[in-house]
């Protein structure tokens, strides 16, 4: 197989470095962004030209832009984008501040949007290309004091199947890669947390525990690299996978419940329709 | 469903007990529906709308019973001040229904970054800042309902052409289903209404759109056929009012509920096949898991 050119955004840590690093160990090429790019040193030394750093804050769209086209400058070509920026904010939904609700909306879609609209001319010059959207089994599902993180995921969920049909004509592919809960700093150091309201403090509790029960055997972050070389290397991706094995029964249940409720009312449905 | 037998007249300035809504939108489409048969069941609406001449014939029609407000959602501390004054002026909040939105039609690859943030903030940020407002007053009732105005594409997004819309509808539906849980243990209901085709203006006079990109024509041009199939089976919007107030008089109000026949069954449909794709390669979601 042909060695692919990938452009991968937030690539200091968690699963945009370790797509990186199993991308270029296979030698194809990487155009590797993050906001500090001192964190991409390492992989600067170990693979050399194979490596393109790019110093990146995906908010920025003039500079979204302005990093897609140097790294198809720089390698010629344009094979798979990641965007994986992103970053989760707890907080209930009446805690939210106005900053932290927008800046949780800029980086985990704002800047996948303008990242995917920056790719999409140079996909569609070469006839090719695989947009793989970092969402989350929270862009799927929904829970208590992380609703703007659900809001922001199931936000690149509902754009980027709408996107699939609009640029499948022109031989790009779109895949939505949706993990469950890993090991990686997205509950921990990578996260914000909202200034927590006293009326809300039996729910933080209970919110606390709900999570910790859901994570309470999380993945293995590296384990991931070789699903993700494998939808990329796929003939026809998928547009949606699960990464781990709880995802798929908790969808599952989400969905049965939603039909379940919709039917009990469905004969006020019919009765609105006129 | 009727009204509560009690409910007062309040142009007579007698005591009222019927329902209090707060409605964004008010000057046209479901949010005047909607406001119109609150108001002739007896209830009392503050109506909201970005320009206050669009509903003064509502405040002539009903009188007292109608708290005309200009609003325009995407301000922050303007919703938060309109939805006080609402409370401030009719004692009590039960209804709150974040109506205000448009469509922007456009591919993904031709929406300028105003348009994607300008959909983004009326039908996402918009609802969030008259929920945070309405929130504390509902909270320290221990009652209240919150009807957030979704749509069928907020739940499929199947069509090409209209993607920030569904980005936007998609995010309401994660958000407000993430709230539900948060406010229910403080007898506060959530309840999204999902739309199918309505003849509304809302991909007439109320849409937004960009400007083509060539590149796009034909698949635009398949898509219309599509649409216009579609938009042949719209709905009644009037139809939908007798709905609405089904929803908040029932004791255990639904999360979601569809407005239209077809949406039941294009989204079990819909459904199937992603829980088909998913299983379809679940072994590598599995071994994705590693030790």
């Amino acid at each position: 197989m042909a060695e692919k050119v990938w452009f991968i955004t937030g690539a200091s840590r968690g699963f945009g470095r370790e797509w990186a690093i199993a991308a270029l160990e296979r030698g194809d090429k990487v155009a590797a962004t993050a906001r500090d790019i001192s964190t991409l040193d390492d992989l600067v030394d170990k693979y050399g030209d194979l490596l393109l750093p790019l110093k990146l804050d995906v908010t920025d769209y003039d500079a979204d832009f302005a990093a897609v086209a140097e790294a198809h400058a720089h390698f010629g070509r344009l094979d798979v984008v990641v965007n994986n920026a992103g970053y989760g904010q707890f907080g209930f939904i009446e805690e939210l501040t106005q900053e932290e609700a927008r800046a949780q909306i800029e980086t985990n879609l704002f800047g996948a949007l303008w990242v995917t609209q920056a790719a999409l001319p140079f996909f569609r010059e070469q006839g090719s290309g695989h947009l793989l959207q970092v969402s989350s089994i929270g862009g799927i599902t929904a829970f208590q004091n992380i609703g703007i993180y659900n809001a922001s995921k199931w936000a690149l969920e509902g754009f980027s199947q709408s996107l699939a049909a609009e640029v499948g004509p022109f031989g790009v592919h779109v895949t939505l890669i949706e993990p469950g809960g890993f090991s990686t700093d997205w509950g921990g150091s990578s996260a914000l947390h909202s200034t927590e309201l006293p009326d809300y403090a039996d729910a933080h509790a209970a919110a606390a525990a709900s999570r910790a029960a859901r994570y309470s055997s999380p993945g293995n972050p590296s384990a991931t690299s070789d699903v993700i070389l494998a939808i990329v290397d796929a003939d026809e991706p998928p547009l949606r996978i699960f990464l781990g094995e709880t995802p798929l029964a908790t969808a599952k249940a989400d969905y049965a419940s939603r039909i379940a409720e919709w039917e009990k009312w469905q004969h006020l449905s019919s009765a609105a329709q006129g | 469903m009727s009204g509560n037998p009690e409910t007062g007249n309040s142009e007579a300035g007698e005591p009222v007990t019927g329902k209090v809504w707060f409605i964004t939108g008010s000057s046209r489409g479901f949010g005047r529906e909607w406001a119109t048969a609150a108001l002739e069941r007896g209830d009392r609406v503050a109506a909201t709308a970005r320009t206050v001449e669009s509903i003064a014939d509502l405040s002539a029609r009903f009188g007292d019973a109608v708290l005309a407000l200009q609003l325009d959602v995407n301000d922050r501390a303007a919703a938060f001040e309109a939805v006080a004054a609402a409370h401030k002026h009719f004692g009590r909040l039960d209804v709150v229904v974040n109506n205000a939105g448009y469509g922007h039609f456009g591919f993904i690859e031709e929406l300028t970054e105003a348009e994607a943030r300008e959909q983004f903030d009326t039908n996402v940020f918009g609802a969030l800042w008259v929920t945070q407002a309405a929130l504390p007053l509902l909270r320290e009732q221990g009652s209240g309902h919150i009807l957030q105005v979704s749509s069928l594409g907020g739940i499929v997004a199947t069509y090409p052409g209209l993607g920030m819309y569904h980005a936007s509808k998609w995010a309401l539906e994660g958000l407000s289903q993430a709230l539900s849980v948060e406010v229910a243990r403080f007898g506060i209901a959530v309840t999204l209404i999902e739309p199918g085709g309505f003849d509304t203006e809302w991909s007439g006079a109320s849409a937004l759109r960009s400007e083509r990109l060539g590149a796009y024509d034909e698949i635009r041009a398949e898509q219309s056929v599509v649409r216009k199939q579609t938009l042949a089976k719209g709905g009644d919007p009037a139809a939908t009012a007798a709905a609405v107030m089904a929803i908040v008089d029932a004791e255990h109000p639904p999360l979601r509920v569809f407005f239209g026949s077809a949406p039941l069954r294009l989204v079990k449909r819909e459904y199937a096949e992603r829980i088909a794709e998913w299983e379809e390669w679940n072994d590598l979601a599995v071994a994705a898991q590693g030790q």
